[in-house]
């Protein structure tokens, strides 16, 4: 009997991590997306039922089916390159001058005088309140566009890295002044990586407003884009493509935050945390 | 290799006088530890021979060339154990260097780990090679083994002591664990209240064995020096006075 045992064992040991990875993906895969489902399977429901009209709750059917005439006729996949590429423009100019206003005034006292100041007022502006400004400025076009989105993004870039500067350990940082390195060492490799946790917060903050930004400024003046179709359809009562329009910003927002959690996993492998139980 | 001389070393916070007129001068190649109770002035002290602390008043005579061992061992926990221990280093040879450094402390296999990974004892030996990679002139170590626990901390002794003797630094090492520095050092200094009370000469060299029968008594001494109380029965007998 004690050999038997012994020879179940080591089968039962190697078995252990192959049924935890399957429980795993269902936990972690499966079990988010849950109540989405959910919610998916009472908003059909209440437009099966005839609950609410169709005018103001299409059917999911109506979504699709929405979806499904505006790619046919080319209207969509040409809003989403151009709403895309919008925020990508923007994201990009943001997170750079954001990053770059953020060490500056996290590294340098100097730099906090000058950056901080402006840039929190900035923060207490509501960014569609610039809207009118930007089209003075920048006209209607593109530029205005892609601006409004920048200084979304900047604002939580900002104030996050600038932030986790400050969080590192003052001690880590006299390490650096003992072994002499030089400035740009310290900034890059004790300032700027002990304040990406922060950061990568602040990027996820900013996608968020990138989107909203995106509405506002494409409802202002677009022939094309998410928030085009958006306009045009509320213009026409066309509340299906309204409902398509809502729930492709829903997931190109779950996307983006996604994109950066898979960052965020790359780039702080290091972190010891809790994860939840 | 220069010696480390330092000339009425006085340093103050807000008008609290920290150290008041330090002389020392310590000989290249010498292993110096400096006891005292908390709030001596022990650590700012070392700050200074650091360059981290400017003193209020007083010459200061050091090296560009000197590594630090602090207490907690400070490695950027974004950073893997080799990025630690190669921090700052010229790109030319930096590996090789670097894995010479963490066979020297024993953690030859530990270069790709993430420190929050390692036991405490573990990131006080990377914070060794971090300062060994530097082929330092001096080596200053603040209670580097103060947080660790009895035994892990022998071995760090013996592993300092040992490198100290392959390698022929000049060693300032501050503590207030006197069996430390009475292990260790061929000198002790005792700081009170900001000055040098007390010097000790510690015959032979370190790291010396539990074993060795004069430590306890110059153990006892430095204790007395430092104020306190012994057991009557282990009145030490009146040898080693420097």
């Amino acid at each position: 009997m004690t050999i038997e045992t012994e020879t179940l064992q080591p089968t039962r040991i190697a078995n252990r991590p192959q049924r935890r990875a399957k429980r795993d993906l269902s936990r972690n895969v499966l079990l988010p997306w849950l109540s989405p489902i959910a919610i998916l399977l009472v908003w059909w429901f209440v437009s099966a039922a005839g609950i609410v009209g169709p005018k103001v709750l299409p059917s999911p059917v109506l979504v699709v089916a929405a979806a499904w005439e505006l790619t046919l006729n080319g209207r969509l996949p040409q809003a989403l390159v151009a709403s895309l590429g919008r925020v990508l423009a923007g994201t990009i100019i943001g997170v750079a001058l954001g990053l770059a206003a953020g060490l500056l005034a996290g590294y340098y006292r100097a730099g906090q005088i000058v950056v901080d100041k402006p840039l929190q007022m900035l923060r207490a502006v509501p960014f569609n309140a610039l809207v009118p400004l930007f089209i003075v400025a920048f006209g209607i076009g593109e530029w205005m566009k892609v601006s409004l989105i920048a200084v979304g993004v900047l604002v939580p870039i900002y104030l996050n890295t600038f932030a986790g500067v400050r969080n590192v350990d003052s001690k880590l940082v006299e390490v650096g002044l003992v072994y002499r390195a030089p400035r740009y060492l310290i900034a890059y490799k004790i300032l700027f990586l002990g304040a990406l946790p922060s950061i990568l917060t602040g990027l996820r903050f900013s996608l968020a407003i990138a989107w909203i930004a995106l509405v506002t400024s494409e409802t202002v003046n677009a022939n094309a884009g998410i928030g085009y179709i958006l306009a045009q359809a509320q213009r026409f009562v066309r509340t299906d493509q309204v409902f398509l329009c809502i729930v492709i910003y829903a997931f190109l927002g779950i996307l983006t935050d996604y994109l950066v959690r898979l960052l965020e996993g790359r780039l702080l492998a290091w972190r010891n945390t809790y994860d939840g139980r | 290799m220069p010696e480390i001389r330092l000339e009425r070393i006085s340093k103050r916070f807000d008008d609290v006088p920290v150290l008041d007129g330090i002389d020392l001068v310590i000989p290249a190649g010498e292993f110096i530890a400096i006891v005292g109770r908390s709030g001596s002035g022990k650590s700012t002290l070392l700050r200074i021979i650091a360059g981290l602390e400017q003193a209020t008043s007083g010459r200061l005579q050091s090296t560009d060339r000197l590594a630090v061992a602090f207490q907690e061992a400070r490695l950027m926990p974004w950073l893997k154990v080799a990025e630690n221990v190669g921090f700052g280093l010229p790109a030319k040879d930096q590996s090789r260097i670097v894995a010479d450094a963490l066979g020297e402390v024993g953690l030859a296999g530990k270069a790709a780990s993430w420190p929050l990974t390692l036991s405490g004892g573990q990131a006080q030996r990377v914070s060794l090679a971090r300062a060994l990679v530097r082929q330092p002139e001096v080596l200053l170590l603040d209670e580097p083994f103060g947080a660790l626990d009895a035994l892990t901390k022998l071995e760090m002794q013996n592993l300092v002591g040992t490198l100290w003797r392959a390698h022929g630094w000049t060693v300032v090492m501050v503590t207030h664990d006197v069996a430390e520095a009475v292990r260790l050092a061929d000198r002790v200094i005792v700081l009170d209240g900001g000055q040098i009370s007390e010097s000790v000469a510690i015959p032979g060299r370190g790291p010396r064995s539990p074993e060795d029968g004069h430590l306890a008594a110059l153990e006892a001494q430095l204790l007395r020096h430092l104020g306190v109380p012994l057991p009557a029965g282990n009145a030490a007998p009146e040898t080693a006075h420097s």
